[in-house]
């Protein structure tokens, strides 16, 4: 994916602003979208982060023009999308997989769009090339989508998309039907397409990783409203609720007495007054004590770190049970699974809340 | 050790014997449809008075009815397989990509044909037919009992080949509308700016070339050979006008019933040599596959 002539090319594309106010949408008696707020400045990447249900690919249907907004207002640059049919929005899209025209070779699916607005053919083949180019697939031009791997797919999929010139790319899922080393792959080189283009983008996804590691902003949705929108490392650091806590990366809940300062050593606390407090694994440190409160059950290698966790002894009645901690794998020697340990705090827990 | 060779014996036995009782029901088949014909077509050809001769089939040919029935029956084919393509893809399209809950409904209505006889049919329309020319001269029903009725361009014969045609239609393009992936590939289309038009031609049409085929060849068929509902009814189409020569010149009518036989089969050839090639983009994929 390195062609600078390619990207000049494309360059010309101006980003748009998408703007959507109390934007909701009902499907008979279930509310799927509750007043949806967001603003995508230009040239930003959006993702859309939560679990099914939650109204993310209903949030990016309706900004494509393939559902309807039961209320509220949409708009791209200042002018309301809603009522403007599919096809005259300029809005691309990249779904999941299979998108591709099985009937139709790699050039004339990435053709396709400008075929539709009758480009002429010298300037259509200029832009097929340079688009191959760009996504890393000179050469396929006669191939067929069967013939090609599901990246290779996705790749003609946003080649095909990023034709038209877009004001603004949509993205639903487009990896979640890719294994492992091609996505983690992909989403790097989607991440450099678009900030080299300059192109507003949205992307949904149920994958938090894939959200942090693409994204200027990650909106957490929940229940058809957004929960949080923050850049990935604030939402990872200073969440703003429970629920982004437990559902952006992994978290310990640990009680302690109502309004008391954080301890340096945490030990169970069964009753009275408590509150949570939400503490990422990398914060935490087990270390052997016979009077200690936990003892280890299982390692969980991870390449550079390894997973420990730790049952706390007693029953729990508020917060987590098991204690998980992030160790370089170098010092899980010393700390054999049965080992009884105590829970060390080296590092502010990420939220406080009442239980 | 015995026991392991006999039954290697036995599985021997099948393997030599079940290919040859294959090819044996294939050549009892095949005599099944191709001796009738031969018989025809030998009749057709051999007088006994007059030794080998074609003139049956110029007779035929000769006949003053003839090509009148010939241009109604193709005017009727042609129309019906246009009318019935522009009504049934986009509706079978629409039902799957807007109305799937009312696809089962859909599926019984055109399924009725199958188990209605043609005869109700053409029955239940002449009744109906008269009934509205009962309003009496000029009236509306009147009128569009007239119309529907034009000697010159039957319109009721081309409804009652569409109905006709509708339970295998609809099989046929509701298969064909599963194997694809149909509300991606039209949200992708439109997305690119295509119009719903566009999609239809341009994305949809292609991915069920082999099922539009099939329904024409099948629609063709049809037309070219129905006879109950066309009689009934009092049009002379080709069937029709072939029973009728039938009485005077028994020869000329089998002759003619073979042309119009070897038509429908060099159709279906045709269709089946097109649909292969309708496909290529699958055939190529398969071959990807394999190296």
């Amino acid at each position: 994916m390195t062609s600078t002539a390619a990207t000049a090319h494309l360059r010309g594309t101006t980003a748009a602003r998408i703007e959507y106010t109390a934007v909701s949408k009902k499907f008979g008696d279930t509310t799927v979208l509750t007043g949806l707020d967001l603003t995508v400045e230009p040239g930003e990447f959006v993702a859309l982060l939560g679990p099914s249900g939650c109204g993310k690919s209903t949030a990016l249907r309706i900004l494509a023009g393939f559902e309807t907004a039961s209320s509220g207002t949409l708009t791209v640059d200042g002018r309301d999308v809603l009522r403007v049919p599919a096809h005259r929005r300029g809005i691309g899209m990249v779904s999941q997989s299979y998108s591709l025209f099985p009937n139709l070779s790699v050039a004339d699916n990435v053709s396709f769009g400008l075929v539709v607005r009758r480009e002429s053919k010298s300037r259509r083949v200029a832009k097929l090339t340079s688009l191959l180019d760009l996504v890393g697939l000179p050469g396929y031009a006669d191939r067929f989508p069967a013939q090609l791997s599901g990246g290779q797919q996705q790749r003609v999929a946003l080649a095909r998309a990023l034709a038209v010139e877009p004001r603004v790319l949509l993205l639903d899922e487009p990896l979640s039907a890719l294994d492992a080393r091609v996505r983690s792959s992909l989403r790097e080189e989607i991440r450099n397409l678009q900030l080299r283009l300059g192109i507003t983008m949205l992307f949904v996804t149920h994958d938090q990783d894939e959200a942090l590691a693409m994204a200027d902003r990650v909106a957490v949705m929940r229940g058809g409203g957004i929960e949080q929108i923050d850049q990935p490392g604030v939402l990872y650091d200073q969440p703003s609720t429970d629920f982004v806590a437990r559902f952006v990366g992994t978290t310990n809940q640990l009680a302690v007495a109502r309004g008391a300062a954080i301890p340096d050593l945490w030990v169970p606390l069964r009753e009275g007054d408590r509150d949570l407090l939400y503490v990422r694994p990398e914060l935490l440190m087990l270390e052997e004590s016979d009077r200690g409160c936990a003892h280890i059950v299982s390692h969980v290698y991870r390449g550079a770190t390894t997973r420990i966790t730790a049952k706390i002894e007693g029953s729990i009645s508020r917060g987590s049970s098991e204690i998980k901690v992030d160790v370089p794998s170098a010092s899980v020697t010393e700390l054999p699974i049965g080992l009884r340990v105590r829970v060390r705090l080296t590092g502010r827990p990420a939220l406080r809340v009442e239980a | 050790m015995v026991q392991v060779s006999r039954e290697t014996r036995a599985a021997r036995g099948l393997r030599v014997v079940a290919p040859r009782l294959g090819w044996a029901l294939i050549i009892l088949m095949a005599l099944y449809i191709t001796v009738p014909m031969l018989c025809a077509l030998v009749f057709s050809i051999y007088v006994p008075t007059a030794g080998f001769t074609f003139e049956p089939y110029l007779e035929s040919v000769r006949d003053p009815g003839f090509p009148g029935a010939l241009s109604l029956t193709l005017l009727i084919t042609v129309l019906t397989v246009v009318a019935l393509l522009a009504l049934m893809v986009p509706t079978m399209v629409y039902l799957h990509l807007r109305a799937p809950r009312w696809r089962p409904i859909i599926e019984i209505v055109c399924t009725i044909p199958l188990v209605v006889p043609s005869i109700a049919l053409a029955a239940g329309l002449v009744t109906v037919l008269r009934s509205m020319a009962g309003f009496g001269r000029g009236s509306v029903p009147a009128q569009i009992s007239q119309l529907l009725q034009n000697p010159d361009l039957p319109v009721v014969l081309v409804g009652s080949y569409i109905v006709l045609t509708l339970p295998f239609v609809f099989r046929s393009l509701d298969a064909g509308l599963r194997t694809i992936d149909l509300r991606t590939l039209v949200e992708s289309a439109h997305s690119l700016g295509a119009s719903g038009a566009t999609v239809l031609r341009r994305v949809i049409l292609p991915n069920i070339k082999g099922p539009v085929i099939f329904c024409a060849f099948f629609c063709i068929a049809l037309c070219l050979g129905e006879y109950t509902v066309a009689v009934t009814l009092g049009y002379r189409t080709l069937p029709v006008w072939l029973t009728q020569i039938a009485g005077s010149n028994f020869r000329a009518s089998i002759s003619m019933s073979l042309l119009i036989n070897a038509l429908t089969w060099a159709l279906l050839i045709a269709m089946t040599v097109l649909a292969g090639r309708a496909a290529p983009a699958r055939t190529l994929a398969l071959k990807g596959h394999e190296s």
